[in-house]
C-alpha cells in the first residue's frame, strides 16, 4: 500500500471547464441571438440573480428507447397496499415515472440547465454591442482635456517660451552660418589700434580696416536671434480625459394613446440601455421624464405606473430634458437619451420639436428613439425625426415585447468597423 | 504503535487523521479482509485529494486522466452546483478497475470515514474488480492506465495537429455513439500499450496507400437475384450484420482521415472499458458495501474503533443503503447499493440461519455455513441480471415490498401483476434481473448494410421488442453525429421481429 499526497494537483478540470465555458458562450450569444427567451431573461429586473439557458446546443445526444408506448413492466419498492390485479391509472405524462434504471444517465443530463449569474450574463449578452457610430465619443472618451507635454513648437505664447531651445537653435545658426564673434571684431580694431599707433596709415592698417568692415558687415546681417527660425515654445498636447460618468434619460410620452402594452415595450428597452451603460460606465444616472402635453422629471415608480391624461406636446418633454441637462449634466457627463412614443404627437408641436433637437443632439452622446406599438401608417413624429441627419441619433419601430431584444440589437451592434478596431 | 487482534485499545481518537493513523488502520483492516474474509486485492494506491479534485474524479468516471473534452467540463459545472448547493454529498470514493487499484481518500474526511473509504474502496471494489469474470475477461487493470495516457496525449497531438475544433467534432460524435460502441458477445483483444502505439503508427502508413474496399469495390447494380447475392457477398465482406456501431465506422467509414478513425477507437474502447462496470452496478456496489460494513463490525469487535465513530460508521453506512418507497421522497429508482447489500446479507443469514423457505428456495448453500465462500462464488461468477436471478430471496423481496407493474400501450390503466406473495416471487425475481439485463435494456441497434453501388448511405436496424420504439428526438440528434462521421447519409429503421419497417430516420 502506498500513500500519495496528491492535494497541491489542483486546477486539472480548468481546460475542459473553459472549454465547456466557451461552448456555452457560443450557445448562449446564439439562444439570444435567435431571440429565443433572450428579452424575458434580462428584462425581468425582478428575477433571480442566475440565469438559466436551456442547454440544447450542449447537450449530448445519445439514442435511447422511448418511455412511451409498448409493453413493459416495471419494478417498484414499497408496496402498501396494492395485491396482484389491481388496475391503477395511469398517471399523467404516459408511464414515465422515474423507473429505475432508466431514469438514471439521459434524463439527469437533459434536466441540467446552465446556470450563469446575471452580469456573466450581461456581459455575453452585450458583448456584440457597441455605442454607434461615435469613434470620437465612445464610452470612455468625451471632450474633456487635460494637457500633456508634447515636444516644441516654434509657435506659442510668449509665456511658453523656452528659452534654453530658442539659444540652442540660436547658437547652431549663428555657427553654421558664420557669424562673427564680438571678441573677433574687437581683437581686430585693437590690432588696427596698435599697428595705428606704431606705423601711423600703413598699408596693413588699410587691409586690416576692410577685414573689420566686412566682418561688422557680417555681424549685423546676421541677428542674434532670428525670431522665425530660432524661437521655440514648448508644446502642449490635448489628451481627451475618460468621463466615467454617464447620464440616461428615458423620455416617454405617457397620455392616453399609450397603452400598457406599449409601456412594457418601452421599459424593456428602457432596461437594456440602462444595463448596456451601466456594464461601460462606472457611474450611472438616470433621469425619468414624462409628458403629456407638458413634462416633469419623475421617479421610477411614477415613470411606469402613474396614469396621465391630456394632449401631447413632444417638444415639452425634450424642452424639459435640455433644462435638465444644462441644469446638472453639462460638463463631465456622457449624456444619453432614449425616447418612447407612440407617435401621435401635436402636429403643430412638430416645427418646436424639430428645433429643440437640433439645439439638444449636440449636447449628448446618443440619441434613440423607439416608436411603440401596431402601426398602419407612419405617424407624424416618425415623419418629422425622419429627417434628422445626424449620427447621434436613431430610431426604431418596436411592435411587439418580444423585438425589444432585436431592436436594441439593431442600434447597438458592433459595426465592421468597430470590430476591426478591436482586433 | 503496533496492534495485535484483541488489542482493546482503539486505533485513533477524534475525528482527525493522519498518515501514521491511515497506514495503522489500513493494516488492521488487511488483516481482517485477506486474513479472515479471504478477499483477493489488487495493490492500493492511496491518494489524499481535495474535494474539488473529488469532483474532478468524477467527472472523467474515476479515470485518473482523461483527454481534454468540453463535455467534462459541463459535467463538472454540473456536479459543482449540486454539490455546493447540497443537493448531493459526494459519494465515498470514486473507484475504478486499474491495478493498482487507486483509492482517493477526501481531505476533509474525518479519520472514521477514511476508514470507511479504505474498507468499502480498497477491499470491496478492488476484490470485486479482481475476481469477477466479467472485468477479467473484458478490461486488463493493468494496461488501463497506460492507454488512458496514450489517449490523452494523442488527442492532445491531434488537437495541436489539426486544431481543437475538428478534435472535438470527432469526440462530440463518437460520444454521441459510445453507447453503440461495444461488444457484447464476443471478448476483445487484450492489447497494452505498445501494441497500441504501433498498431497506430501502422495505420497512419497504410492511410498513404488507403485502399478501402468501400471505394474499390462498388459495382453497378444487377437483376434483383444477381443483386441480393451480391448484397449477400457485401454483408458478408463487411461482417454484418454489426452491433458495434463505433466499431463499424472506424473500419469502414470512407472518408475518415486516420487520425479520425483513432480517435473514435479512443472513445470505443474507453466505452468498452466501462461496459463491465454498467452491468455490475448491484453486485459491485453490494459487494463493497457489504465488505466495508463487516469489516467496521469487525474493527469495532476488536474494539479498534473509539467512542463514537460506530455511531458516525451507521449513520453514513444508513444514508447509503436507504431505499425510499416509490410513494416517498427522494424515490429515484431502485438503490443498488439497497438492494446489493440487502441480497448478499441474505446470503450471509441463508448460510447460517436458513428458514425452511430459504432450505427450499436456496438448497446448495442453506445452512451450510461459509458465507464467505458463497459470496466470493457469487462476486466471482455473476453479474447483475445473473445475480438477482439465481441469488433474490423471498425475504428480501417482502423486506423491501416489491411489486411489479405492467404497463401496456393497450391498456388504459396499469396493472399490478406481481406482489411480494407467494405467488409473485418468481415473476418479480425474473423482473428484477431483467430491469438489470443491459443487453435487454439498451436498444438493440445493428448496422445492416452499406448501399456500395449508389450514395453509400448507411442503414441501421433497431429491432423493436416489446413494442417499444425508440425516442424520436435523441434518435434525430445522434443520427446527425453517426453521419458526421460516416460522411454519407444515414438511415435507421425501426423493424419488428419479422422485420416489418415500422418508421424510419434519416440523416446527412
Amino acid at each position: 500500500m502506498e500513500i500519495r499526497d496528491k492535494r497541491g494537483a489542483t486546477g486539472a478540470s480548468i481546460p475542459n471547464r473553459m472549454r465547456f465555458m466557451k461552448k456555452a458562450k457560443e450557445h448562449i450569444r446564439r439562444v439570444v441571438d435567435e431571440g429565443l427567451d433572450g428579452e424575458k431573461i434580462i428584462t425581468n429586473p425582478s428575477g433571480s440573480r442566475e440565469v438559466s439557458i436551456p442547454t440544447d446546443g450542449i447537450d449530448e445526444p445519445f439514442i435511447r428507447k422511448s418511455d412511451q408506448g409498448g409493453d413493459r413492466h416495471r419494478i417498484f419498492p414499497g408496496n402498501e397496499d396494492f395485491v396482484a390485479g389491481d388496475h391503477i391509472a395511469r398517471p399523467q405524462g404516459g408511464g414515465g415515472q422515474g423507473s429505475g434504471d432508466r431514469a438514471g444517465h439521459g434524463d439527469s443530463a437533459d434536466s441540467f440547465r446552465f446556470i450563469i449569474s446575471r452580469e456573466e450574463f450581461e456581459d455575453l449578452f452585450f458583448e456584440d454591442c457597441a455605442l454607434p457610430n461615435l469613434s470620437r465619443q465612445s464610452a470612455g472618451d468625451s471632450e474633456l482635456f487635460s494637457l500633456h507635454r508634447a515636444g516644441f513648437s516654434k509657435t506659442g505664447s510668449p509665456s511658453q517660451l523656452d528659452r534654453v531651445r530658442t539659444m540652442r537653435q540660436s547658437l547652431g545658426r549663428r555657427i553654421a552660418l558664420g557669424r562673427p564673434k564680438i571678441e573677433d571684431i574687437e581683437a581686430l580694431e585693437e590690432a588696427i589700434a596698435e599697428e595705428l599707433a606704431k606705423n601711423g596709415e600703413t598699408e596693413l592698417v588699410k587691409v586690416l580696416r576692410e577685414q573689420l568692415e566686412q566682418l561688422k558687415f557680417r555681424y549685423a546681417l546676421i541677428p542674434f536671434i532670428e525670431p522665425d527660425h530660432d524661437v521655440r515654445y514648448r508644446r502642449f498636447e490635448r489628451t481627451p480625459r475618460p468621463i466615467t460618468r454617464a447620464v440616461m434619460f428615458c423620455l416617454m410620452d405617457v397620455s392616453g394613446s399609450m397603452s400598457e402594452e406599449m409601456k412594457r415595450i418601452a421599459k424593456r428597452f428602457f432596461y437594456l440601455l440602462s444595463r448596456f451603460l451601466r456594464g461601460r460606465y462606472k457611474h450611472v444616472d438616470v433621469v425619468f421624464i414624462r409628458h403629456t402635453d407638458k413634462a416633469e422629471e419623475v421617479d421610477e415608480e411614477t415613470f411606469f405606473h402613474s396614469e396621465e391624461s391630456g394632449g401631447t406636446a413632444v417638444s415639452t418633454g425634450l424642452e424639459k430634458l435640455r433644462n435638465v441637462i444644462h441644469e446638472r449634466y453639462s460638463t463631465e457627463w456622457n449624456v444619453y437619451v432614449a425616447q418612447a412614443s407612440d407617435g401621435d404627437n401635436d402636429a403643430e408641436d412638430t416645427p418646436d420639436v424639430m428645433k429643440l433637437m437640433t439645439e439638444i443632439l449636440p449636447l449628448l452622446q446618443y440619441y434613440a428613439y423607439i416608436e411603440v406599438g401596431e402601426k398602419q401608417a407612419p405617424s407624424g413624429l416618425w415623419i418629422a425625426y425622419k429627417n434628422i441627419a445626424d449620427e447621434r441619433f436613431a430610431m426604431q419601430e418596436v411592435e411587439l415585447p418580444e423585438d425589444v431584444v432585436r431592436v436594441f440589437y439593431k442600434l447597438f451592434r458592433r459595426t465592421d468597423a468597430q470590430r476591426k478596431e478591436m482586433v | 504503535m503496533n496492534h495485535v487482534a484483541g488489542s482493546s485499545m482503539p486505533l485513533w481518537s477524534g475525528a482527525n487523521w493522519t498518515e501514521p493513523l491511515i497506514r495503522a488502520t489500513y493494516g488492521e483492516i488487511e488483516k481482517i479482509a485477506l486474513g479472515e474474509f479471504g478477499l483477493n486485492v489488487y495493490p492500493n494506491q492511496i491518494e489524499i485529494i481535495t474535494s474539488e479534485q473529488m469532483l474532478d474524479r468524477y467527472t472523467s468516471n474515476g479515470m485518473p486522466f482523461m483527454y481534454r473534452h468540453w463535455s467534462f467540463g459541463k459535467e463538472f459545472a454540473r456536479l459543482e452546483k449540486a454539490y455546493s448547493k447540497g443537493l448531493m454529498g459526494l459519494a465515498y470514493e470514486i473507484v475504478i478497475n486499474t491495478n493498482p487499484c487507486i483509492v482517493h481518500l477526501m481531505e476533509e474526511n474525518t479519520m472514521t470515514m477514511q476508514a470507511l473509504v479504505i474498507a468499502h474502496a480498497g477491499f470491496g471494489h478492488n476484490h470485486f474488480f479482481k475476481n469477477n469474470e466479467l472485468f477479467k475477461q473484458w478490461t486488463d487493470a493493468g494496461s488501463i492506465l497506460g492507454y488512458l495516457a496514450f489517449a490523452r496525449d494523442y488527442v492532445a497531438k491531434c488537437e495541436e495537429q489539426y486544431g481543437p475544433k475538428k478534435v472535438e467534432q470527432v469526440l462530440d460524435s463518437a460520444h454521441a455513439l459510445q453507447y453503440l460502441g461495444v461488444d457484447r458477445a464476443t471478448r476483445p483483444r487484450r492489447r497494452n500499450l505498445i501494441e497500441e502505439k504501433k498498431r497506430q503508427e501502422a495505420r497512419m502508413e497504410e492511410a498513404a496507400r488507403s485502399y478501402n474496399d468501400l471505394w474499390e469495390k462498388t459495382l453497378p447494380a444487377r437483376k434483383s437475384s444477381a443483386v441480393e447475392e451480391e448484397r449477400d457477398k457485401r454483408r458478408k465482406r463487411l461482417g454484418l450484420p454489426e452491433e458495434n456501431i463505433l466499431y463499424f465506422v472506424e473500419k469502414h467509414a470512407p472518408k475518415m482521415e486516420p487520425w479520425q478513425r483513432e480517435i473514435v477507437r479512443i472513445v470505443r474502447v474507453i466505452a468498452q472499458y466501462f461496459y463491465p462496470q454498467r452491468q455490475t452496478k448491484v453486485t459491485n456496489e453490494g459487494c463493497a458495501t457489504f465488505v466495508h460494513h463487516e469489516i467496521m463490525n469487525r474493527l469495532n469487535e476488536k474494539k479498534l474503533l473509539p467512542e463514537g465513530s460506530m455511531f458516525e460508521f451507521l449513520q453514513s453506512h444508513t444514508n447509503v443503503v436507504h431505499q425510499p418507497g416509490f410513494s416517498e421522497p427522494g424515490f429515484n429508482g431502485i438503490n443498488p447499493y439497497a438492494l446489493g447489500f440487502a441480497m448478499m446479507r441474505d446470503i450471509q443469514r441463508i448460510t447460517t440461519e436458513p428458514t425452511e423457505e430459504d432450505r427450499i428456495w436456496f438448497r446448495e448453500f442453506a445452512g451450510k455455513g461459509d458465507p464467505w465462500g458463497v459470496l466470493r462464488h457469487a462476486w466471482a461468477e455473476f453479474r447483475d441480471e445473473s445475480f438477482i436471478l439465481q441469488f433474490l430471496s423471498p425475504k428480501v423481496i417482502r423486506d423491501l415490498k416489491l411489486f411489479s407493474i405492467y404497463d401496456s400501450a393497450e391498456n388504459i390503466n396499469l396493472l399490478v401483476d406481481a406482489i411480494h406473495d407467494e405467488r409473485g416471487y418468481r415473476k418479480i425475481r425474473r423482473l428484477v434481473a431483467a430491469q438489470y439485463d443491459i443487453a435487454e435494456n439498451d436498444p438493440d441497434i445493428k448496422v445492416e448494410d452499406v448501399d456500395l453501388a449508389g450514395d453509400r448511405t448507411l442503414t441501421l436496424h433497431h429491432v423493436v421488442s416489446h413494442g417499444v420504439r425508440l425516442d424520436a428526438t435523441s434518435v434525430k440528434k445522434t443520427l446527425k453525429h453517426l453521419a458526421s462521421l460516416w460522411g454519407y447519409g444515414v438511415q435507421l429503421n425501426e423493424v419488428d421481429k419479422d422485420g416489418n419497417v415500422l418508421g424510419d430516420y434519416h440523416a446527412g
